[in-house]
C-alpha cells in the first residue's frame, strides 16, 4: 500500500523536504520483468477471451428476442469495420471517448473521482461555440483558440469541485454530481427559445454553427473524418508522459496513492488536487470541443454528447486507467457503439444488447480470474493492480 | 502444455472468423467454422446460410427504414406510433419482416450517419422522426433523389421559413396545438373542481410546447373560470421524457391542489403522471396515440387522448410511394380525439356535441389554438390552419 | 405564507426523499464495512423492475382473485430478493475476486440498464403487462390529526414509515450496538478487527447483502408506492444522488435522511413554483428565511445538549435567529416584482443548495478509513 515509498530518493524530493526517507519509486523502473512469450500470449488472450465469453453470454439474450446471434454479431462487426465509412464512424465515436476517458483516468490516478465529466463536456462544448461563433480570425489563430477555449472552460468547471475539496474538504463525488446537473441544465436553458445562445432562425434548440475557420480540417475529403482522432492519440501520449515521466505526474500519482505520505514529502496536496481536477476537466472540455469542431453541422444542440460522461468512466476503468489502455478500450466501445447501428438494421436486435455486452466485457476483463479459470490459463499475477478507490474515504492516507 | 494453449487458440480463431465474416459486406457471410456454440436453437426457421443481406433480399419490393429520435423507441407514444405505422404500412404493401427495420438514435451527432446507413443498405423508403432531424433529412434527400423520405414532425422550409419542397421528401406534420386544444376542451368540460393540470416533458421541444399552449387555450375557451396548472420536467433531454417517478410525484401534488383532470404529454414521464392521477381518482387524457390501448393501468379513467394519427399518416404515405401519388412538401395530418372507451357513458351528450363543434371550428380556422398567454412557453412555434 | 403550502411541500419532500434515503442506506451499510458501492443506481433499477414484474405476473397468474395488496407484497419480496442477488454479485466481484469496487459498481450499472431496458422492450411493452396499483395510504389514527406534523410524518404509505423506522433504527444500530461496532471496525481497521477475531470478509458480504435489501426497497418504492408500473430508466440518476446524500450526511443514516430531505424539499419547491400562483422571489426569500431559522435552532439545540455556557456563542445564535425572523417578517411587508424564473433554474435549486450547504456548514467529510480496499487475510 505504498510503503515502498521509503526506498529510492530522486533528487527533487530530497531538496524539497530535506528528508532522506521521502521517496517516490516509479514502479516501472523497479520491476524488471523478463518477457516471456507464453506470458505475453496469455496476457493477450485473456482480454480477447473475455470479450468472446461476453459475446457468448449475450447471445442468449439475443436468442430470447428472436434474433440470430451470429447474424447479429456479423452485423455488429460489419457496422464497425465493414468498409471505409464504417471505420471512419468507429474512429469518430472513439475520439471523444479517448479524450474524456483520459480525463477520468487522470483523475483516478490522482485519487479523485471525477464523475462530472458530462457537465465538463457540456461546458467545453458551449465555450467552443461561443468562441467559434463570436470571434472572427484567420484559421491559424481561430482553430487553436477555439480548442483552447473549450479546454479551459472544462478545466475551470472541474477546478471548482477541486477547490471546494482542497479548501473545505467537500467530497468531489458530491460536488461533481451537482456541478453536472447545474451545467447541463443551465446550458440547456441557454439554447432554449429564450436562451442567449439560440440560433434565431431555427425551431430546433441549437446554437449557430461555427465559422469555417474554427472547424477541424478533414483528413479525407468528402468524409466526416477529421484530425480529432490524431489529437486524441497525441493527447494519450502526452498524458502518458505527464503521468509517468514528469515530476508533476509523479506528484499526482503519489497524492493518489497515499495522501498523507505525499504531504509529509513536501508535496502541496491542495494545489495538486485543484490541478488534477483542472487537468481532468480540461480533457473533458476538449472532448466536447473536438466534437463540436469536428462533426457537421458544427454546432451544439440538445441531445448532443449525452451519455459520454458515464461511458468515459467505463472506458477508463476498462483501460486500467492507463492512457494506452484507455485508447484500446475506447476503440472497443467506439466500435461497439458504431456497429450497433447495423446490428439493429440487419438483425433487428435492440440496442440494449450493446450496453449488456459492455457490462459483461468490463466484468470479465476486470475479474479475469473468471476467464483464467474457465480456460485454464495461468498468468503471473501483476504487482500493480488497478486501485481506483484510494481516494474515496477522503482524507485518509 | 498443448491443452493450455489449445483453448486460447480456439478462442482467437472464433473471434477472427467472426471478424472475417463481417468484412464481406455484399456476399452472404460464410458459416462460422466453430459453430458449436452452446444452445444454438434458431428461434425462427432461418436458412442454413447466412444473414439475409441485400443480396438475398429479392423478395422486397421496397425496403423501409425508420430512424428514431434520441429517446427510447417503445416509449409507448410518439416513437412507437411511428414504428407501428411503418409495420402496418409494410404489411399493407405485402412486405415481409425482413424488408423493414429501425435504428434508435442515441446521440444527436449520429442523425446523419443513421440515415445514411439505411441509404447505403439500399433502403428506398426512409422515415425519420423528430423535428431535430429535419435539416439532415433534407440534406440526405437532396443527395439521393430516388430514395423517398418521410419526415415526421419536420417542416419542409428553408432558412427563411418559406416553403421549400423537395420532390422526394414529405414532411408529415401535426398540429399539436389543435390536439392539445381538444384535450383542453375535454378537460375544461369534464372538470368538476374547475382545476385541471398537465405534466409535460422538456419545455424546449416545440411539439411539447404546442401541446401545452393548446391545452391551456382549450380549457379557458370552454371554461373561463377553470384554473390550469401545467408542470414541465426541469431536466435535460436524457431524463425529461424518461422520469416516470417525477411524473408520478407531480401528479400527486397536482391532485392535492384539486386537479381532477390531468393531461400528460411527455413520454414516460407523463405516463407516470397519468397512472398516479388515475389512482388518486382523477380523470386523465393521453397523447400521441390512444393510450387506452397502451397503458392498461388507466383504462378506467382515461377520457381520451390527443391523437396525432402518426400511424395513419405514415401508412398512407408509404402507400402513396407505391401507387405513385407521393408528392414532396408538407402534409398536415389531422389531430383528433381518441374514443372515450370505458368512459363513454360518463361523458354527457352535450359535451360530445360541443367537442364536435369545436373541432369543426378549429379546422375552419375560426379558433386559434395557439394564442400566447401570460407566461406561455416561448418555444411554441405554430402553423396557422388557414 | 400559509401552513397548507408548507405541509404540502414537506409531505412531498418526504415522498421524493424516500428512494434517495433507501439508496443512501444501501451505501451506508456497504461503506461502513469498507465496500464502496457506486452501483446503487443499478440495484435500485433492478429492484424497481423486478418488483413490477413480480406483482404484475403474480396478479396475472392468480387471475386477479387476490386483493392487490397481496400482489404488491409479492412484488416487494421479488424486488428485494433480486436486488440482493445483484448485491451478492457486487460482493463476490469485489470481495472474492478483489476487483476494484468502482469497477464492479460500474458493471452493475451497465448490466442493470441493459437488462431492464431489454426485457421491457421485448416483453413488458408488447404484452401491455398491467401493474396492480400502489400501496394505499395508511394514516396513523390519532397522530395524523396533528396539524402539519400529522400530514408530513403520519399520513403516508407503508414503505415511507418503513423508511423512517429504518433511519432511526440504523442510526442506533450502527453507532450504539456491538454489531455496529464490529461493522465499523471492519471498515476502519480491518486488520485490527481480524486480530480480534472478527471475520472481515464475512461481515462485508453480509453488509453488502443487507445493502442490497435497502436498494431493493428504494427501487420498489418507486414502483409500488408512486408510479405503479415500471418505466425504463425510471431511477433517472437517483442512485447517484443517494450516494451524494450519504457522503453529505457524513456516512450516517440520520445525516443521509437530512440531505435527502433537503434535496426532496428543493425539488418539491421547484415544482410548486411552476404552479404559477406563488411569487417566485417571495417564495425563495421565505424559504431562505426559514433555512436561516432552521440553522439557528439546530445550533441552539446542539449547544443546549452540550450544556455549554459561553455567552458569546449564544449571542451569535440569537443574531441568527433574529435574522431569520426579520427575513420572514420583511418578506411579507415588501412587494416583490413578479419575475418568472425559468424552469431550468428552478430545477437547479436542489443542486445549488447542496453545494452551498456542503461548503458552508458541513466540514471535512471523512469516510471509513479502509473503504475501497479488498482485505487480504494474512
Amino acid at each position: 500500500m505504498g510503503w515502498n515509498l521509503f526506498k529510492k530518493v530522486p533528487p527533487y524530493f530530497k531538496e524539497k523536504s530535506g528528508n532522506e526517507r521521502c521517496a517516490i519509486t516509479s514502479k516501472e523502473r523497479s520491476q524488471k520483468r523478463r518477457l516471456n512469450l507464453s506470458d505475453l500470449l496469455a496476457n493477450l488472450a485473456v482480454p480477447i477471451l473475455a470479450i468472446f465469453t461476453a459475446l457468448v453470454v449475450a447471445s442468449f439474450a439475443i436468442l430470447l428476442s428472436g434474433a440470430n446471434p451470429l447474424q447479429a454479431y456479423a452485423a455488429l462487426a460489419a457496422g464497425a469495420f465493414g468498409n471505409l465509412d464504417s471505420w471512419i464512424e468507429t474512429i469518430l465515436k472513439t475520439t471523444p471517448l479517448i479524450i474524456a476517458g483520459l480525463g477520468v483516468a487522470l483523475a483516478f490516478r490522482g485519487g479523485l473521482f471525477n464523475i462530472g465529466v458530462e457537465g465538463q463536456i457540456f461546458v467545453g462544448s458551449i465555450a467552443t461555440v461561443l468562441v467559434g461563433t463570436k470571434l472572427q480570425a484567420p484559421a491559424i489563430i481561430h482553430l487553436p483558440l477555439t480548442l483552447l477555449a473549450g479546454t479551459l472552460a472544462g478545466a475551470v468547471w472541474a477546478a471548482i469541485p477541486g477547490y471546494l475539496k482542497a479548501k473545505y474538504g467537500a467530497h468531489e463525488v458530491i460536488t461533481t454530481i451537482m456541478t453536472n446537473y447545474i451545467a447541463t441544465r443551465i446550458i440547456t436553458w441557454s439554447i432554449g427559445a429564450r436562451g442567449p445562445l439560440r440560433k434565431v432562425t431555427s425551431v430546433v434548440p441549437e446554437t449557430n454553427s461555427l465559422f469555417e475557420t474554427a472547424r477541424l480540417p478533414n483528413l479525407i475529403a468528402d468524409t466526416r473524418l477529421n484530425i480529432g482522432f490524431f489529437i486524441a492519440l497525441l493527447l494519450a501520449v502526452v498524458v502518458y508522459i505527464l503521468l509517468f515521466r514528469t515530476v508533476l505526474g509523479i506528484e499526482i500519482r503519489t497524492v493518489g496513492m497515499n495522501l498523507n505520505a505525499a504531504r509529509y514529502c513536501g508535496i502541496r496536496v491542495d494545489r495538486n488536487i485543484i490541478l488534477t481536477m483542472a487537468l481532468s476537466g480540461g480533457l473533458a472540455g476538449m472532448a466536447g470541443a473536438v466534437q463540436v469542431m469536428g462533426l457537421p453541422p458544427y454546432n451544439f444542440t440538445a441531445g448532443f454528447n449525452v451519455g459520454y460522461g458515464f461511458d468515459s468512466i467505463a472506458v477508463a476503468v476498462l483501460g486500467s486507467i492507463n492512457p494506452i489502455g484507455v485508447v484500446f478500450s475506447s476503440f472497443l466501445f467506439g466500435a461497439m457503439d458504431t456497429g450497433a447501428r447495423l446490428m439493429q438494421l440487419r438483425a433487428k436486435v435492440p440496442v440494449e444488447i450493446i450496453t449488456i455486452l459492455q457490462g459483461l466485457i468490463l466484468m470479465f476483463v476486470s475479474a479475469n480470474q473468471i476467464i483464467r479459470s474457465l480456460y485454464h490459463i495461468r498468468v503471473q499475477e501483476k504487482e500493480d493492480k488497478v486501485n481506483l478507490s484510494q481516494g474515496w474515504g477522503g482524507g485518509k492516507g | 502444455m498443448l491443452k493450455k494453449h489449445l483453448s486460447k487458440l480456439v478462442g482467437v480463431l472464433i473471434v477472427l472468423s467472426v471478424l472475417l465474416a463481417a468484412c464481406q459486406p455484399a456476399a452472404p457471410a460464410p458459416a462460422a467454422p466453430a459453430a458449436e456454440e452452446p444452445a444454438q436453437e434458431e428461434a425462427a426457421p432461418m436458412e442454413e446460410e447466412a444473414p439475409v443481406e441485400e443480396a438475398a433480399a429479392e423478395g422486397c419490393a421496397y425496403k423501409i427504414g425508420y430512424v428514431s429520435d434520441v429517446g427510447k423507441i417503445n416509449d409507448q407514444s410518439f416513437n412507437q406510433a411511428s414504428w407501428t405505422g411503418v409495420e402496418e404500412g409494410a404489411k399493407a404493401l405485402g412486405l415481409s419482416e425482413d424488408c423493414y427495420s429501425f435504428i434508435e438514435t442515441t446521440d444527436s451527432a449520429d442523425y446523419e450517419v443513421n440515415i445514411r446507413s439505411f441509404v447505403n443498405e439500399g433502403y428506398n423508403i426512409i422515415i425519420t422522426s423528430g423535428f431535430a432531424m429535419g435539416a439532415v433529412t433534407r440534406q440526405v434527400a437532396l443527395e439521393n433523389p430516388d430514395v423517398y423520405f418521410i419526415g415526421v414532425g419536420q417542416e419542409q422550409v428553408n432558412e427563411n421559413f418559406e416553403p421549400d419542397p423537395y420532390a422526394n421528401v414529405v414532411g408529415l406534420n401535426f398540429r399539436e396545438d389543435v390536439g392539445g386544444f381538444l384535450a383542453g376542451a375535454v378537460a375544461g368540460l369534464m372538470t368538476e373542481s374547475n382545476v385541471v393540470g398537465g405534466v409535460f416533458g422538456c419545455q424546449f421541444i416545440p411539439a411539447v410546447a404546442r401541446y401545452e399552449v393548446g391545452y391551456h387555450n382549450g380549457v379557458t375557451y370552454v371554461n373561463p373560470d377553470a384554473k390550469v396548472i401545467n408542470v414541465y420536467h426541469p431536466g435535460s433531454i436524457d431524463v425529461c421524457f424518461a422520469d416516470a417517478t417525477f411524473g408520478s410525484e407531480t401528479a400527486q401534488s397536482l391532485v392535492n391542489e384539486g386537479v381532477d383532470v390531468l393531461y400528460g404529454a411527455g413520454g414516460l414521464t407523463a405516463n407516470g403522471a397519468l397512472i398516479t392521477a388515475c389512482n388518486q381518482g382523477a380523470y386523465v387524457i393521453g397523447t400521441d396515440m390512444d393510450q387506452f390501448l397502451t397503458l392498461p393501468e388507466v383504462k378506467d379513467c382515461i377520457l381520451s387522448s390527443a391523437l396525432k394519427d402518426i400511424e395513419v399518416g405514415v401508412i398512407d404515405l408509404i402507400k402513396a410511394v407505391d401507387d405513385g401519388s407521393f408528392t414532396g412538401g408538407d402534409v398536415y395530418a389531422p389531430s383528433s380525439l381518441a374514443p372515450f372507451h370505458n368512459l363513454d357513458s360518463v361523458v354527457p351528450d352535450d359535451v360530445k356535441a360541443q367537442l364536435e363543434e369545436i373541432m369543426q371550428k378549429l379546422y375552419a380556422g375560426e379558433i386559434n389554438p395557439c394564442t400566447p398567454f401570460e407566461g406561455s412557453n416561448p418555444n411554441t412555434f405554430c402553423v396557422p390552419i388557414k | 405564507m400559509d401552513l397548507n403550502l408548507f405541509t404540502g411541500l414537506f409531505t412531498l419532500a418526504i415522498i421524493k426523499a424516500a428512494p434517495l434515503v433507501f439508496g443512501a442506506l444501501c451505501g451506508l451499510l456497504g461503506e461502513r464495512s469498507g465496500v464502496i458501492n457506486i452501483g446503487i443506481e443499478g440495484m435500485m433499477l433492478i429492484g424497481a423492475f423486478m418488483s413490477f414484474l413480480g406483482s404484475a405476473l403474480f396478479n396475472k397468474w392468480t387471475g386477479g382473485l387476490l386483493p392487490p395488496n397481496v400482489a404488491l407484497l409479492v412484488g416487494l419480496l421479488v424486488g428485494v430478493v433480486s436486488s440482493v442477488i445483484i448485491a451478492a454479485l457486487h460482493a463476490v466481484l469485489s470481495i472474492h475476486y478483489k476487483i476494484d469496487q468502482v469497477i464492479s459498481g460500474t458493471v452493475i450499472n451497465l448490466l442493470a440498464v441493459g437488462i431492464t431496458n431489454y426485457v421491457a422492450n421485448v416483453y413488458i411493452d408488447p404484452t401491455h403487462l398491467s401493474g396492480v396499483g400502489v400501496f394505499p395510504k395508511l394514516p396513523i389514527p390519532i397522530l395524523s390529526k396533528i396539524p402539519f406534523i400529522g400530514q408530513v410524518l403520519f399520513s403516508h404509505q407503508p414503505m415511507i414509515y418503513l423508511m423512517l423506522v429504518l433511519v432511526i433504527f440504523l442510526q442506533y444500530a450502527v453507532f450504539h450496538t456491538p454489531w455496529g461496532l464490529r461493522m465499523r471496525s471492519v471498515g476502519e481497521h480491518p486488520r485490527a478487527a481480524d486480530t480480534v477475531g472478527i471475520n472481515v470478509n464475512r461481515t462485508r458480504y453480509i453488509n453488502v447483502i443487507l445493502g442490497g435489501v435497502m436498494a431493493g426497497l428504494g427501487g420498489a418504492i418507486m414502483v409500488l408506492e408512486s408510479v405503479g408500473r415500471f418505466q425504463k430508466l425510471m431511477t433517472s440518476g437517483r442512485g447517484f444522488i443517494a450516494l451524494a446524500a450519504l457522503i453529505f450526511g457524513r456516512w450516517t443514516s440520520v445525516g443521509a435522511f437530512g440531505s435527502a430531505l433537503l434535496f426532496g424539499f428543493s425539488e418539491a419547491l421547484g415544482v410548486r413554483l411552476q404552479f404559477g400562483d406563488l411569487n417566485h422571489i417571495y417564495a425563495l426569500v421565505v424559504v431562505s428565511g426559514l433555512a436561516v431559522l432552521g440553522v439557528g435552532f439546530f445550533w441552539l439545540v446542539r449547544k443546549l445538549i452540550a450544556k455549554e455556557s459561553f455567552k458569546k456563542s449564544y449571542l451569535s445564535i440569537g443574531i441568527v435567529l433574529l435574522l431569520g425572523c426579520s427575513i420572514l417578517v420583511g418578506a411579507n411587508l415588501v412587494k416583490f416584482p413578479t419575475i418568472s424564473i425559468p424552469i431550468e433554474f428552478l430545477g437547479l435549486l436542489p443542486y445549488i443548495l447542496t453545494i452551498f450547504v456542503l461548503t458552508g456548514f458541513v466540514r471535512k467529510a471523512t469516510g471509513p478509513a479502509a473503504v475501497g480496499q479488498p482485505y487480504e487475510k494474512q
